[in-house]
C-alpha cells in the first residue's frame, strides 16, 4: 500500500472515529452532527464564561485579587472537573468499539492505521475540548490580572500564556489519567470483568466528582492554611499542582508553588508517559476481545438477582400491566449502564449533600445539639430521597434501546393508570422503601427505636407524596421514548427544583421537629399526611385524571430558526 | 377480515406505498412480495397501526382500525424485519415483559414462556442476555413475542429470515396450522419457498403499487408461467436477470 494511501485512509478515520464521540442515543437518531458538535461546544464553554462574569464585580478595579491563586484554584478546578465528566461519559468510545470492528476488520486497512486514527481522534478531542472549557476564563481573566500598573501587552501575554498552562495542562492531565486509568483496568482484567469494572469505576468516579464539588468551598477555605504548612497537604489536591504550574510562569516567588508545578509537571508526564503506554498495549487486547464479543454483553444478569426481583414484584403488585412497567423500569435503571450512570449522579449529589450536612454535624458532636442541627440531621433522608425520585422521574426521560420500543407500541392498552403505577411502583420499590429501612437502621442506632420508626413514617409518607406529585401525569412511557433536551428552560426549572426541594427537605423537617415535641401532634401530623396520600390516590382513581395518549417519538425543534429576514 | 383500502404512504417527494388494496380473510395465509424497498414493511407498519397512512384506511371486520386502535391492537401478534429487542434483558424476561404488556395472567404466562423456550431450542439461553443471542435466537424471541397472547391477526414481516432449517419448516408447518384455526396471517418474505408452501394468495407490489393479487395457481395461468418464480420475475423485474448480472460482473472485473 502507498504512503499516499495510507495517508488518506488516515485521515478518513480519524474523521469517522471523532464524529463517534457525539453518535449518542439520548439524542434523536437525526440530530446532525455538526449541530451536535457546536451544541456540546457551547455547552461545555458557557460555564467558563459565565464564572468569570460572574466574578467580575469583584475583580474589576481589582487586578490584586483577580491575580490571587485563589481565583486560579476555581478555574482549574472546574476545568478538570468537567473534562472528567467528559472523559467518564465517553469511557465506552475512547477504544474501538463492536461495530467499528466488525466494519473495519475485513477491509484491508493496517491495524496501525487504525490505531493511529482512534489515537489522533483521542488528540482532537482532548485539544477542542480542553480549549474550550477553558476559553472563556483564558480571554476574560488575564485582561482583569493586567488592569492598572500591571498593563502592558507583553504582561497581558504573559498572564494569558499562564493562565492557558494551568488550566488546559489541568484538563489535559484529567483526560490522559482516566485514559491511563481505562488501559490499565484492560490490561489486568479479563474482558468481561472489566465491563463489570467499567461500570463502577465509572458511577464512583461520578460519585467522587460530586462530592469534591459539594466540598469544594470548603477546601477553598482551607487551603491557604494547607499550602502555607510546606505545601505538605495542598499536594494532594491536584488542582493546586496547575495552579502551580500557572503561578510560576506569572513569575512567583513563593516556593510551595514552585514545588507544587514540579509535581504538575511530573504529574502531566507521567499520565501522558502511562495513558499513551496502557492505551497501546490495551488497544490489541481490546481490540481481540471485542472482536470475539466478550466485551459487549452489557447487562448480564446473575439469574439469582433477576429471580428474587420477579419474585418481589409478583408478590407485591397484582396488575400485569403495572408489574410489567414497573419491572421493566427497574431492570433498565440497574441494567442499562447510562441509566445506571445517570442514577448514580443523582445518588451521588444527594449523598455529597448529605455527607457534607453530617461532616459539619460530627464536627459539633462534643457539644448538645442546637435545634437548627436537630432539623438538619432530620432533613438527611428527604435529601436523599428527594434527589433519588426528582432524578428517577427524570431518568424516565431518557430512552433506553429507542428502536426496541415497537413492543410497547403495539401493545398498547386502554389501562393507562396502571402503566403510571407500574412507574410509581418502582420508585417506591427503589427508592422509598430502601430510604425507609435506612432511616429506622440508623436513626434506631442514634437515638430510639420509636423516634426512628416515627421519623421513617415521616419521612416515607413525604415521599410517597412527592412520587404522586412526579408521576401524577405522564406523557411518555419509562424509558420509550425519544429524548429532545431543552423544552423547558433550565433556569425555570432549576429554580422550581430549588424551591420544591428547600420546601421538602427544610421546611418538612422542620415541621417534623416541631411535630416530635408533642405526642398529639405526632399522631396529627402522620394522620395528616397519610389521609393526604390516601386522599389524593383517591382522586386520583376516581376523577380518572385523564393521561393524553403516550406519545413514542419527540421530534427535536430546528436548531437554528431563522428569521427570515433575507428577501 | 382485514381489508386494505386504497392506502398510501408518502415520506416527503417519495410515495412508499401507492393506493394499495387487498383483503386477507380468516383460514387465509396471504403471501406479500416485492422486491427491496417496493413498500412491504411500510404497508405492514401501516396494518398494525404504528404507522398513518397519509391515505387510505385499514378496516377490520368493516370498521375502521384507527377508530379503536387500542382493541384492535390487543389482536394483533406482529414480528418487525429487524430483532429490536431490549438486550439487557434476558429472553425469558422480555417475553415476560411482552406478556405482561398483554395482561395475560402470569401463572400462565410462565408456563407458555418456559414451553415457547423449550421448544424453539432456546432453554438452555434463557437466563443469557439478548445481547447474547445469535440471530436466529432473536428472531425465535421475535416469533414466541407475536405468539404469546394467542391472536387473531398475524401480521410477518420476514418472519423465517435467520432461522435455520428446521425451525423453518417447524415455523411453516405452524402457519399453515394456525391458518386452520381462522386466524388472519400476512406474510411478507423473500422466501419464494415458504409463500408456495403456506400462502393461499399472495399479493405482489412493485414500486409501491400492486401488480399481482390472487391465488398462486391464478397468477401462474394468468401470466402464463410454469412457477411462481416466473410469475413474480415478469411482474417486477424490469430488466432482464442474466443481463444484469452480466453487466455486474464486468463492473466487478473492471478494477
Ligand atoms: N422512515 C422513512 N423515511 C423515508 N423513507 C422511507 C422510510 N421508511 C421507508 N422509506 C422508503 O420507503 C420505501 C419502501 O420501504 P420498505 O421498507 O417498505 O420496503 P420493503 O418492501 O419492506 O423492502 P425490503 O424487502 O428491503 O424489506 C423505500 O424506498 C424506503 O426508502
Ligand atoms: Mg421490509
Amino acid at each position: 500500500m502507498t504512503f499516499q494511501a495510507e495517508k488518506g485512509q488516515f485521515v478518513r478515520l480519524t474523521r469517522n472515529f471523532f464524529t463517534r464521540f457525539f453518535e449518542n442515543d439520548l439524542l434523536s437518531p437525526q440530530a446532525d452532527f455538526h449541530a451536535t458538535l457546536s451544541q456540546a461546544l457551547g455547552l461545555l464553554a458557557t460555564p467558563g464564561l459565565f464564572v468569570p462574569l460572574l466574578l467580575l464585580p469583584l475583580l474589576m478595579m481589582d487586578a490584586e485579587a483577580a491575580r490571587s491563586w485563589n481565583i486560579k484554584l476555581i478555574f482549574v478546578f472546574f476545568s478538570m472537573l468537567v473534562m472528567g465528566v467528559l472523559s467518564i461519559l465517553e469511557w465506552d468510545a475512547l477504544m474501538l468499539d463492536h461495530r467499528d470492528q466488525t466494519i473495519l476488520m475485513p477491509l484491508p486497512v493496517r491495524p496501525r492505521t487504525i490505531f493511529a486514527a482512534k489515537f489522533a481522534a483521542l488528540a482532537v478531542f482532548l485539544v477542542i475540548f480542553s480549549v474550550d472549557v477553558n476559553a472563556g476564563s483564558i480571554l476574560l481573566l488575564p485582561p482583569l490580572e493586567t488592569q492598572g500598573n500591571m498593563g502592558g501587552l507583553a504582561n497581558l501575554a504573559r498572564f494569558t500564556v499562564a493562565h492557558a498552562a494551568g488550566t488546559i495542562g489541568a484538563s489535559g492531565f484529567t483526560f490522559l489519567l482516566i485514559v491511563s486509568v481505562q488501559g490499565i483496568l484492560i490490561n489486568t482484567f479479563p474482558p468481561k470483568w472489566f465491563r463489570r469494572i467499567s461500570t463502577g469505576i465509572q458511577v464512583i468516579s461520578v460519585l467522587g466528582m460530586l462530592a469534591v464539588l459539594f466540598f469544594f468551598p470548603a477546601i477553598l477555605e482551607e487551603m491557604p492554611r494547607w499550602k502555607s504548612e510546606g505545601a505538605a497537604m495542598a499536594r494532594f489536591f491536584p488542582p493546586m499542582w496547575f495552579v502551580g504550574v500557572s503561578e510560576v510562569l506569572e513569575g512567583t516567588a513563593d516556593p510551595a508553588f514552585r514545588s507544587l508545578a514540579r509535581i504538575g509537571l511530573c504529574g502531566l508526564g507521567l499520565a501522558s508517559a502511562s495513558s499513551v503506554a496502557a492505551y497501546a498495549v490495551a488497544y490489541g487486547r481490546y481490540t481481540r476481545a471485542s472482536l470475539e464479543g466478550a466485551v459487549d454483553a452489557s447487562g448480564a444478569t446473575s439469574r439469582g438477582r433477576g429471580m428474587a426481583l420477579g419474585a418481589l414484584i409478583r408478590g407485591l403488585l397484582r396488575n400485569p400491566l403495572e408489574r410489567a412497567v414497573c419491572r421493566f423500569s427497574l431492570q433498565t435503571m440497574l441494567r442499562s449502564p447510562k441509566h445506571r450512570l445517570l442514577l448514580a449522579a443523582y445518588t451521588g449529589t444527594g449523598l455529597a449533600l448529605v455527607l457534607e450536612e453530617s461532616v459539619a454535624l460530627a464536627l459539633q458532636s462534643g457539644q448538645a445539639w442546637k435545634p437548627a442541627q436537630e432539623v438538619v440531621m432530620l432533613s438527611l433522608p428527604l435529601v436523599i430521597s428527594f434527589f433519588l425520585l426528582s432524578g428517577m422521574r427524570f431518568i424516565f426521560n431518557i430512552p433506553s434501546e429507542l428502536s426496541a420500543n415497537w413492543i410497547f407500541q403495539v401493545t398498547e392498552r386502554r389501562e393507562q393508570t396502571d402503566y403510571l403505577a407500574g412507574a410509581r411502583a418502582s420508585m417506591m420499590l427503589l427508592v422509598v422503601a430502601p430510604v425507609a429501612a435506612v432511616v429506622v437502621i440508623v436513626y434506631g442506632f442514634l437515638f430510639d427505636l420509636e423516634t426512628a420508626l416515627i421519623h421513617a413514617a415521616y419521612c416515607s409518607l413525604l415521599s410517597l407524596l412527592l412520587v404522586e406529585a412526579l408521576v401524577w401525569r405522564l406523557e411518555k412511557l419509562p424509558f420509550t421514548c425519544s429524548y429532545v433536551p431543552g423544552r423547558i428552560p433550565v433556569v425555570m426549572l432549576l429554580t422550581a427544583y430549588w424551591v420544591a426541594f428547600l420546601f421538602y427537605t427544610h421546611v418538612m423537617a422542620f415541621l417534623e421537629h416541631e411535630m416530635l415535641r408533642s405526642r398529639p401532634a405526632t399522631v396529627i401530623c402522620i394522620s395528616v399526611l397519610l389521609s393526604a396520600w390516601c386522599g389524593l390516590r383517591a382522586y386520583r382513581r376516581r376523577a380518572h385524571v385523564k393521561n393524553a395518549a403516550f406519545v413514542f417519538h419527540e421530534e427535536p425543534e430546528p436548531v437554528v430558526c431563522t428569521l427570515n429576514l433575507g428577501g | 377480515m382485514l381489508e386494505i383500502r386504497n392506502v398510501t404512504k408518502s415520506y416527503g417527494r417519495l410515495t412508499a406505498v401507492n393506493n394499495v388494496s387487498f383483503t386477507v380473510r380468516p383460514h387465509e395465509v396471504c403471501g406479500y412480495l416485492g422486491p427491496n424497498g417496493s413498500g412491504k414493511s411500510t404497508t405492514i407498519k401501516i396494518i398494525t397501526g404504528m404507522l398513518e397512512p397519509t391515505a387510505g384506511t385499514v378496516l377490520y371486520r368493516g370498521q375502521d382500525i384507527r377508530e379503536d386502535l387500542i382493541a384492535y391492537k390487543s389482536l394483533l401478534g406482529y414480528v418487525p424485519e429487524e430483532p429490536h429487542l431490549y438486550s439487557y434483558l434476558t429472553g425469558w424476561e422480555y417475553l415476560q415483559l411482552v406478556g405482561e404488556l398483554r395482561c395475560l395472567p402470569s401463572e400462565a404466562l410462565e408456563r407458555k414462556i418456559g414451553r415457547m423456550l423449550s421448544l424453539f431450542l432456546l432453554e438452555d439461553y434463557k437466563y443469557a442476555p439478548i445481547s447474547s443471542y445469535s440471530k436466529g435466537m432473536k428472531q425465535k424471541i421475535l416469533i414466541a413475542a407475536a405468539l404469546v397472547h394467542n391472536p387473531e391477526i398475524l401480521i410477518l414481516d420476514e418472519p423465517i429470515s435467520g432461522l435455520d432449517i428446521t425451525a423453518g419448516l417447524v415455523f411453516r408447518e405452524l402457519v399453515s396450522r394456525l391458518a386452520g384455526e381462522g386466524k388472519i396471517i400476512l406474510c411478507s418474505s423473500h422466501e419464494l419457498s415458504l409463500v408456495e408452501n403456506v400462502c393461499s394468495d399472495v399479493v405482489i407490489l412493485h414500486r409501491g403499487r400492486v401488480v399481482g393479487r390472487g391465488s398462486i395457481e391464478e397468477l401462474r395461468q394468468l401470466r402464463n408461467q410454469p412457477s411462481l418464480e416466473a410469475v413474480f420475475s415478469d411482474l417486477v423485474a424490469s430488466d432482464n436477470i442474466e443481463s444484469v448480472a452480466r453487466q455486474m460482473f464486468e463492473l466487478v472485473m473492471e478494477t
